[in-house]
C-alpha cells in the first residue's frame, strides 16, 4: 500500500466527512444572549418619566423665588422703630429751621415729657465736637431757650444754664471755627436776641456745600430775656444779672472800687484818704477789705491814721 | 453584522448559521479531540465577544476575517496556557500513542474483509489525526486555508504574519500531512501483511 498523496488528495481527504456542528444547546444559548443584548436598547422609557418630575420641580422652585423674594425686599423698609422718627423730625424741623412760634406749636402738640427727652438728647448729641474749632451754637442755644421756656417758673436754673453756655464760649473762644450747614443760620437772629452777650461773630470761610465756618468770641455774659420770649412764656421771669465788675480775683469791689481806681492810678495819697473816709463812714467794711488793699489798710493802721474799731 | 449592530436579531441568526460549522470545527481541530468541552467553551466565548463588540465593528475587512481573528487570538491564549502547564505536549504524545494503538487494532481486525471501505475510513481518521499532530502555527494556517476557506492573503491578516511565512507554513503543513498519511498507510499495509 505505497500510495502517493498530493495536495489535492490531502485536501479532499480532509474535507470528507467533515460535518461536525456545535450542539443545539450551545446554539440556543448563544442566540438567547444575542437577543438579550439587543432588547434593552429599544425601550428607553423610564428616563423620560423622571425628567418630567425634575422639570416640574425646577419650575416650581423658580416660581417661588420670583414671587416671594421681591415681597421680602418690599417689606423690609417698613420695619423701622417709631421713636427715632419722632426725634429725627423734631431735630430737623424744630431745631434747624423753626422760629419761635413754630416751636411753640410743637410744644403744644407734643407731650411735654417726650419733648424734654428729645431736646435733652439733641443737646447731648449736638454739643461741641470740635478740635480747635467749634460749631456755631444756634441749635443748642435755641433748644436751651425752648427748654427754659417750658420750665416756666424755674428761671434761675435757666439763667445758670445760659451762664454756663457763655462760660463755655469763653473757654473755646480763642480758636473757634464753626462747622455748620448754612440752613441752620435761619435761627441765628432769634438766638442772638436770647443771648444778649457781647459776641463777636466773624465769618471765616464758606465751603461749597453750605458749611460756614465762623469765629466766635464771647467777652461777657450779660444775658437778658427777650421781650418776645417773655411774652411767650410769662411764667418765666429772668432777672438780669447785676452789672457787677470783677477784679482779677473775681470779687465784687463796688465799695472799694473808688479806692482801687485811685491806687491803680498811683495816686496813693488820695487813695489813703478815700479808704480812711470809707471805713470811717462804714466801719463794717473793716472785715471786707480786699486783698489788693490789705497792704494799704495795714499801713494806715500802723501809722495811726486809721483805727480799727473794737468788736 | 451592521444590521445586528442596529438591533436586528435576525441578522445575527443568519450570521451564526452561516459561520457556526467551520468555526466550530476550526476550534475543535485546534484543541484536539480530548479538549472537546474546552473547545465548546471557546466557541461560545468567541460568539459572546462578537455580541459584546457589535457596536464597535467597522467595515474595514470581511466579517469572517474579524471573526476568525477573534478566534485565533483566543486560541493563542489557550495554547499559551496549555504550554505553561506542560500538558499540551503530554496530551499530544499520549493521544498519539493511544490512537495509534487503536487504529492498529481496528485496521488489523477489518483489513481482510473490507479492504477498500476500511482504507477510505482509515485515511479519513488518519488525516484528522495527522492534522492534530501538526505544529500549532502550521495547523492554524492549514485550517484557515482549507477548513475556513480563506485565501493566503486573508490568512496573513488573521494571523498577522507575512505572506511568505504563511506560504511556508502551508507548504510544511502539507508536507507533514503527506508524510504522516504515507507513514500511516505503510504501517497499515505492513500490519495487515504480518497479520495475514
Amino acid at each position: 500500500m505505497n500510495k502517493q498523496f498530493n495536495d489535492d488528495d490531502i485536501t479532499q481527504l480532509y474535507m470528507q466527512s467533515n460535518d461536525e456542528l456545535p450542539p443545539k444547546a450551545l446554539d440556543d444559548a448563544i442566540l438567547a444572549h444575542a437577543a438579550a443584548a439587543v432588547e434593552p436598547q429599544s425601550s428607553p422609557v423610564v428616563v423620560n418619566k423622571n425628567r418630567g418630575w425634575q422639570y416640574s420641580g425646577i419650575a416650581a422652585a423658580i416660581f417661588a423665588v420670583a414671587v416671594f423674594a421681591p415681597w421680602q425686599y418690599y417689606q423690609a423698609p417698613e420695619i423701622v422703630p417709631a421713636e427715632p422718627v419722632i426725634a429725627e423730625s423734631l431735630t430737623t424741623q424744630s431745631v434747624q429751621s423753626l422760629t419761635m412760634p413754630q416751636a411753640q406749636k410743637v410744644l403744644e402738640s407734643a407731650p411735654p415729657a417726650e419733648l424734654m427727652e428729645v431736646l435733652a438728647d439733641d443737646m447731648h448729641t449736638e454739643q461741641f465736637v470740635v478740635t480747635g474749632s467749634r460749631i456755631k451754637h444756634e441749635e443748642s442755644e435755641q433748644e436751651l431757650a425752648l427748654s427754659e421756656t417750658k420750665k416756666g417758673q424755674e428761671s434761675e436754673p435757666a439763667v445758670d444754664a445760659i451762664d454756663e453756655l457763655a462760660e463755655e464760649k469763653i473757654l473755646v473762644a480763642e480758636s473757634s471755627v464753626v462747622d455748620k450747614p448754612s440752613e441752620q443760620r435761619v435761627a441765628m437772629p432769634q438766638t442772638e436776641k436770647v443771648l444778649q452777650s457781647e459776641q463777636v461773630v466773624e465769618p471765616v470761610d464758606e465751603i461749597d456745600d453750605g458749611i460756614q465756618l465762623e469765629r466766635v468770641a464771647v467777652t461777657g455774659s450779660r444775658i437778658a430775656a427777650t421781650p418776645e420770649q417773655q411774652n411767650l412764656s410769662k411764667a418765666r421771669k429772668v432777672n438780669a444779672a447785676p452789672p457787677v465788675a470783677y477784679d482779677l480775683n473775681d470779687k465784687p469791689q463796688s465799695e472799694f472800687s473808688d479806692v482801687i481806681s485811685k491806687l491803680e492810678s498811683q495816686d496813693k495819697t488820695s487813695a489813703e484818704e478815700a479808704l480812711i473816709k470809707l471805713l470811717q463812714e462804714q466801719p463794717a467794711l473793716h472785715k471786707k477789705v480786699p486783698k489788693s488793699l490789705e497792704a494799704l489798710y495795714f499801713t494806715l493802721l500802723e501809722s495811726g491814721k486809721l483805727i480799727k474799731p473794737e468788736q | 453584522m451592521l444590521d445586528y449592530g442596529n438591533g436586528s436579531q435576525a441578522a445575527f441568526a443568519a450570521l451564526y448559521a452561516r459561520h457556526k460549522g467551520p468555526l466550530y470545527r476550526y476550534v475543535c481541530r485546534q484543541l484536539g479531540a480530548k479538549q472537546h468541552s474546552r473547545a465548546q467553551e471557546l466557541f461560545q466565548e468567541i460568539w459572546l465577544r462578537v455580541i459584546d463588540n457589535r457596536t464597535h465593528y467597522k467595515v474595514e475587512a470581511k466579517f469572517t476575517t474579524w471573526l476568525y481573528r477573534i478566534a485565533h487570538n483566543l486560541l493563542v491564549d489557550e495554547h499559551r496556557k496549555l504550554t505553561a502547564r506542560g500538558e499540551h505536549l503530554a496530551l499530544v504524545n499520549d493521544e498519539h500513542v493511544e490512537q495509534g494503538e487503536q487504529e492498529q487494532v481496528m485496521l488489523a481486525g477489518n483489513q481482510a474483509d473490507h479492504e477498500n471501505t476500511v482504507d477510505n475510513d482509515y485515511l479519513q481518521q488518519a488525516i484528522k489525526h495527522c492534522v492534530e499532530l501538526l505544529v500549532p502555527q502550521q495547523r492554524d494556517a492549514f485550517l484557515l486555508r482549507h477548513e475556513a476557506g480563506f485565501e493566503p492573503s486573508q490568512v496573513c491578516d488573521i494571523v498577522e504574519a507575512k505572506p511568505e511565512t504563511v506560504k511556508t507554513r502551508l507548504r510544511y503543513a502539507m508536507s507533514q500531512l503527506r508524510d504522516c498519511l504515507q507513514r500511516k498507510a505503510g504501517t497499515a499495509g505492513t500490519g495487515g501483511a504480518r497479520q495475514a
